[in-house]
C-alpha cells in the first residue's frame, strides 16, 4: 500500500522521515546522503 | 470481466499467502529503489528565476515557504490554453489540505508550477475550487530547464533525461513528433541549504541554495 504523502515524500532527499521507515534489512540507511556542493 | 471464482476459506487463504510473497518482494524493491533515489546527489540551482504568484513575483526559494524542502508539480499548462490539462487536473484533484498538513509536518512544502500567465491559473484554479499554491513560470526558462516545456527554438529539447537523439536511437522518438512548444508532466524535489549541511533557512537568509535532489518524470 502506497499512497498519500508516501508518495511525494519517497521522492524527495530526506524520504518519509519516520523511523520506522525502513525496517532493518530492507534497505540502506535514508540519511546516508548528504548534501555536499564540495566536489 | 469476469469474477474470481468461489472457493474454500483454505483455498482462498493458500494463494492469499502466496500473492502475499509477491507484495512482500515488490515492497522491498521499491523501498530500495527509493532510497537509490534519495541518494542520488544534487545539483545546485543558480538561476535566479522568478515566478508570479497571487502574492506577486517570487524566487524558486519563496516558494518554500520557509520550510526545508519543496516539491514542484509541473502541471502541464499552455499559455495558449484556456483550462489545465486534464490529466494533471486528475492528479490536482486529490492534492487535499490534508495531504499537504502531512507534507508540512515533514518539512516540506509543495506547489504547482505552469507557463500559462497567472490570471489564467487563477481563473481555472477558482473554477476547479482548488486552494493549493500555484505559480506561474510565463516568461521565465524554469519549464526548459527542467525539460517540461519542449521547444527547440528555445533549448535542446530532452524527454526523462534523454535527448531527441536518444529517443531516436531508442525508437522512442514520438516523444517530439507534435507540435512544439508542448507541456509535459513532471515532479522536481528541491532542498534548502546553507551550507553543505541539511540547515533549515529562512527564506531571506542570505546566500541561501536551492538544489535540485531527484527529479521525475514519466516513463
Amino acid at each position: 500500500m502506497l499512497g498519500g504523502s508516501y508518495y511525494w515524500l519517497d521522492l524527495t532527499a530526506l524520504g518519509r522521515q519516520e523511523e520506522w521507515e525502513e525496517p532493518e534489512g530492507r534497505a540502506d540507511s535514508a540519511r546516508a546522503a548528504h548534501p555536499d556542493f564540495a566536489d | 470481466m469476469s469474477l474470481p471464482k468461489v472457493t474454500s476459506p483454505e483455498k482462498w487463504r493458500s494463494a492469499r499467502i502466496e500473492l502475499l510473497a509477491e507484495e512482500k518482494e515488490m515492497t522491498r524493491a521499491r523501498d530500495a529503489l527509493s532510497t537509490k533515489r534519495r541518494e542520488l546527489p544534487m545539483v545546485e540551482i543558480d538561476e535566479d528565476y522568478v515566478f508570479e504568484g497571487p502574492g506577486g513575483n517570487a524566487s524558486l526559494l519563496d516558494l518554500f515557504e520557509g520550510r526545508l524542502q519543496l516539491i514542484v508539480g509541473h502541471f502541464m499548462f499552455d499559455p495558449s490554453w484556456d483550462d489545465g490539462c486534464s490529466s494533471c487536473s486528475a492528479g490536482a484533484d486529490e492534492v487535499s489540505d490534508g495531504l499537504l498538513e502531512h507534507l508540512h509536518a515533514r518539512d516540506t512544502s509543495f506547489t504547482y508550477v505552469s507557463r500559462a500567465p497567472l490570471a489564467k491559473i487563477e481563473d481555472y484554479k477558482a473554477r476547479k475550487g482548488w486552494t493549493f499554491s500555484w505559480y506561474s513560470s510565463y516568461g521565465s526558462d524554469f519549464n526548459y530547464d527542467f525539460h517540461v516545456t519542449m521547444d527547440e527554438s528555445v533549448a535542446p529539447i530532452e524527454y526523462n533525461y534523454r535527448t531527441a537523439e536518444d529517443h531516436k536511437r531508442a525508437g522512442t522518438a514520438y516523444y517530439f513528433a507534435g507540435e512544439q512548444p508542448s507541456e509535459q508532466p513532471g515532479t522536481s524535489c528541491f532542498c534548502a541549504t546553507a551550507s553543505t549541511s541539511f540547515t533549515p533557512i529562512p527564506p531571506t537568509a542570505a546566500a541561501p541554495r536551492c538544489s535540485a535532489a531527484p527529479t521525475t518524470g514519466w516513463t
